[in-house]
């Protein structure tokens, strides 16, 4: 039987080929959405639980906005004032509290921007990747600058090597260069938090502060404690993530309902495919009727037809899927607004599992009404053409 | 341009069928930061330009270099390329840089060269001292 369908698949390679890229689009189409979801989550879910912090304290304005800018070392336009710190340091809830302000300076020229990030020493709690492959990892005066890996990188700098800001007419000492931590840090450029202040002419200003709480249980306690501070707003991670894995699963499910048409589309091509056959090869039906063959067995026949189309295409899927992942990788980060560092698109076997049933389906559906009809051929046409 | 790598780019010029020349793009190490180098080169291997498309030099610095740039016109892959010999002094808070843009540009001259004529670059340079 295999033989048979194998040899009828080769028999219209032409037909047969362009059904199989159909399919394999859409297999691959649908495994990458389903692992942007789970890259997209995990990833978030990394860099947060990375960045060890619980609570984060911002400028009135949008609490998620301001907390995703600040997490990818984003500048934002309006300031907390310094005070506000010592009331959060004193807060019985609050375990570390670790101010920073964090400055854009276009480089016009470069179409690229500097993010500079002011930091006390409290900081060095809060991130747990803070290693150096060079240099030391603290500053020892107020004109030496940390880079981060990208950073050093492309300002081909080293441990004591200068460092300019034209723009804030400064110039620094490079202390120390970051390891590589697959977050934002490493295309950022540390200096002390008064530098900062100073550099940017934001003194007594900060743009957050990154709370770890003693007992993460008494979050809501702590919250609504330090909601009393006034120009400012705590939002927990937690919150955050949720709402932008929230925001995503929106997008996913509008893409999904796509990739279901694609799908239809493709299970449609699979029918259309395997009616011309059926219409083509009327006279052979018949014939097999007329040699013994069942109705159940040529029915088996065009169903395995379409059951070999479609797994051959679920191989080939998942092949595109694994090729073209990292270029729509590239191109999808360009609208995700602070997508996380990690890998958002991770071909995963549960991606594959979760997609693989329903393009099964659609395949084999599409050939119960071709072969219904090349199971009813009467053994009479197969004379006929004799 | 990735961050782990610092390619030499060679982008040639033509009218029609006829070349022109090349542009060449580099980074080098400046004294306060990356220098990214733009030279044109005409097709005899002579500077027709030199260009600093990004670099972090403080301002004095980087006046400094914008104005000794147009001594490089002319210049070949067997020219010393030396701040003080064939190029002009410059001040020594811009030497370190200068002395990067001079090596940047001589490697970008030595590409070129071999680029069009791999046996004439082969020969050896005699540079006066």
């Amino acid at each position: 039987m295999l033989t048979l369908i194998l040899r009828n698949i080769l028999r219209r390679p032409l037909r047969n080929g362009l059904t199989l890229a159909g399919i394999s689009v859409a297999i691959a189409v649908l495994i990458c959405v389903e692992s942007f979801g789970d890259g997209y989550r995990s990833s978030l879910r990394r860099e947060v639980e990375q960045a060890g912090v619980q609570i984060m304290l911002v400028p009135l304005g949008c609490p998620y906005d301001a907390a995703a800018r600040v997490l990818k070392n984003n500048a934002l336009e309006a300031s907390l004032p310094f005070a506000a710190l010592e009331t959060v340091r004193n807060d019985p809830g609050v375990a570390v509290a670790a101010p920073m302000l964090i400055a854009a300076l276009p480089r016009q020229n470069e179409r690229r921007v500097d993010i500079w990030v002011g930091l006390d020493e409290s900081s060095l709690q809060l991130r747990p990747w803070w290693n150096v492959t060079s240099g030391s990892a603290w500053f020892s005066s107020g004109d030496e600058a940390i880079l981060g890996a990208d950073a050093a990188a492309v300002e081909m700098r080293a441990p004591n090597d200068k460092l300019s800001s034209p723009e804030t007419k400064r110039q620094f000492r490079v202390a120390g260069i970051l390891e590589r931590s697959g977050t934002s840090d490493d295309s950022a450029f540390f200096v002390p938090l008064a530098t900062a202040q100073e550099m940017f002419a934001q003194t007594g200003r900060l743009t957050a502060i990154a709370i770890r709480l003693k007992d993460p249980t008494r979050t809501t306690e702590t919250i609504a404690r330090l909601q009393e501070i006034r120009g400012a707003q705590a939002v927990t991670m937690t919150e955050m993530m949720g709402t932008f894995t929230r925001l995503v699963g929106m997008v996913r499910t509008w893409v999904l309902s796509i990739v279901a048409i694609v799908v239809t589309v493709s299970a449609l091509t699979v029918f259309n495919t395997l009616l011309a056959g059926v219409v083509e090869r009327a006279n052979e039906f018949g014939l097999m009727r007329a040699m013994g063959a069942s109705r159940t067995q040529v029915f088996g026949l065009l169903v395995g037809e379409a059951l070999l189309l479609t797994i051959a295409g679920l191989g080939v899927g998942i092949l595109l899927a694994i090729v073209l992942g990292p270029r729509i990788e590239a191109l999808a980060r360009i609208w995700i607004p602070f997508a996380p560092a990690g890998n958002l698109l991770a071909i995963s076997a549960s991606a594959v599992f979760r997609g693989c049933p329903a393009a099964v389906c659609a395949g084999v559906l599409a050939a119960v009404y071709p072969a219904w009809l090349a199971a009813r051929m009467r053994p009479a046409m197969g004379a006929k053409s004799q | 341009m990735t961050v782990d790598e610092n390619p030499l780019r060679i982008y040639r010029a033509t009218d029609g069928r006829r070349a022109m020349g090349a542009i060449l793009v580099k980074r080098v190490k400046g004294e306060h930061g990356a220098v990214e180098l733009v030279t044109g080169i005409d097709p005899q291997g002579r500077v027709c330009g030199v260009l600093l498309q990004s670099q972090r030099e403080p301002e004095s610095v980087a006046q400094t270099i914008k104005n000794w740039l147009p001594h490089f016109v002319g210049r070949t892959a067997r020219s010393p390329l030396s701040p003080g010999d064939d190029l002009p002094e410059v001040a020594s808070e811009a030497l370190a840089t200068a002395n990067a843009i001079a090596e940047g540009v001589r490697s970008q001259l030595t590409v070129f060269s071999f680029a069009e004529d791999p046996a004439e670059a082969e020969k050896p340079v005699e540079i006066a001292r």
